[in-house]
């Protein structure tokens, strides 16, 4: 049962670092992506993307219980960034309100959503054998 | 000595009854004890109302039980009970995005002490996010010093809820929805709010009246589901 506070936002940010090319960092997103939070994440993900070789970003919302037009704004915000790099933002671990949100304004063409973590590990997997010419 | 401790929801009219040994260790003239399987039986036929009316029903029981022998021990009775809520609340809010998210959470906790389902209250939660954000960013300008109203009703088979603003005329509901299918990012921003929310309730109406906007809104409740057979 919540608190008296309402639902805070937390943000916990994850790169891979160490390889010759830029890894993809991955978002996650826990509570309430709303009006009051969402400006807290623009902040954090401007300084991340201020690195110009990122190219990929994996938000991963398996904790993100409520999302508002607020943060879709935020989303597409960093998209058009990243699209701009040739780059691409993927979503992971949509619970079903979140999923219901994301469809209602038909942001799905725009975005990359996978339904689980092994759904998107068999995607970069599959980009890897194509990557390396193991898949036409 | 080990206290378990535990977390529960209170429904309305729930109580939590705490009693010394001297209620379930009254003897009768036979010696026989009240017993806890009678406390349980007893209590369950204790009237609605008040909490105190609880302790009254008990007190009589157990002492009718015990038919004039003598007291074995101390009795003491406390009882807390959850009164139904009222189905009307009334707030204020001023202009910015953290007070809608207070009244969202007040929102919530209304539709938690009238049962509401999770996901009827979800929807209602985003659509007053959706439209409250309007209102501080654009009626009142995120002016702190503004205030907004929000009132809050259930009805048997709905929740009904009412935001009033003094801003100047401004009806979001005649905004045209912008274009979906489009990638998110190349539309106009502005207008997706009005879309969500308009999907998440039965019913959205605006109104100027005098100095004020008001934009009533119903999310109509589904019947609970019947118990198992």
């Amino acid at each position: 049962m919540m608190g008296d506070a309402a639902m805070p936002l937390n943000i916990t940010i994850k790169q891979e670092t160490g390889r010759i090319h830029e890894g993809p960092a991955t978002i996650a997103l826990s509570g309430s992506l709303d009006t009051a939070t969402s400006p807290d994440l623009e902040k954090r993900l401007s300084a991340l993307l201020s690195n110009a070789k990122l190219t990929e970003l994996v938000f991963d919302l398996a904790e993100l219980q409520f999302i508002s037009s607020a943060g879709l704004r935020v989303f597409s915000a960093v998209r058009k960034t990243v699209r701009e790099r040739n780059g691409q933002v993927l979503f992971i671990n949509l619970r079903p309100q979140i999923q219901e949100v994301f469809e209602i304004v038909k942001s799905l063409p725009g975005f990359q959503v996978f339904a689980s973590v092994q759904e998107f590990d068999d995607y970069l997997a599959k980009r890897q054998r194509i990557a390396s010419g193991k898949e036409g | 000595m080990e206290f378990k401790r535990t977390d529960i929801q209170l429904q309305p009219g729930d109580a939590i009854v705490l009693y010394t040994d001297g209620v379930t260790e009254a003897f009768d003239p036979d010696s026989a004890l009240y017993g806890y399987p009678r406390l349980l039986s007893d209590l369950a036929e204790a009237p609605p109302g008040d909490a105190a009316g609880v302790v009254s029903h008990l007190l009589a029981r157990v002492k009718s039980f015990a038919a004039g022998a003598p007291q074995s021990d101390d009795i003491a009775i406390l009882v807390l009970r959850a009164l139904e809520p009222a189905p009307h609340r009334e707030l204020s809010f001023r202009a910015t995005p953290q007070e809608v998210m207070e009244a969202v959470e007040q929102l919530r906790r209304f539709c938690e002490g009238h049962g509401v389902g999770a996901r009827e209250t979800h929807c209602l939660s985003l659509a007053l996010e959706e439209m409250g954000s309007n209102i501080v960013n654009h009626a009142c300008c995120r002016r702190a010093e503004e205030v907004w109203r929000l009132a809050m009703h259930r009805d048997p088979d709905a929740i009904r809820i009412e935001l009033c603003d003094q801003g100047p005329p401004f009806d979001p509901t005649a905004q045209p929805e912008p274009e979906l299918g489009a990638a998110l990012e190349d539309r106009e921003p502005g207008g997706l709010g009005i879309v969500l929310v308009r999907r998440n309730l039965d019913c959205l109406e605006y109104e100027r009246k005098g100095d004020c906007n008001i934009l009533r809104m119903v999310r109509r409740l589904l019947p609970s589901p019947p118990g198992p057979a």
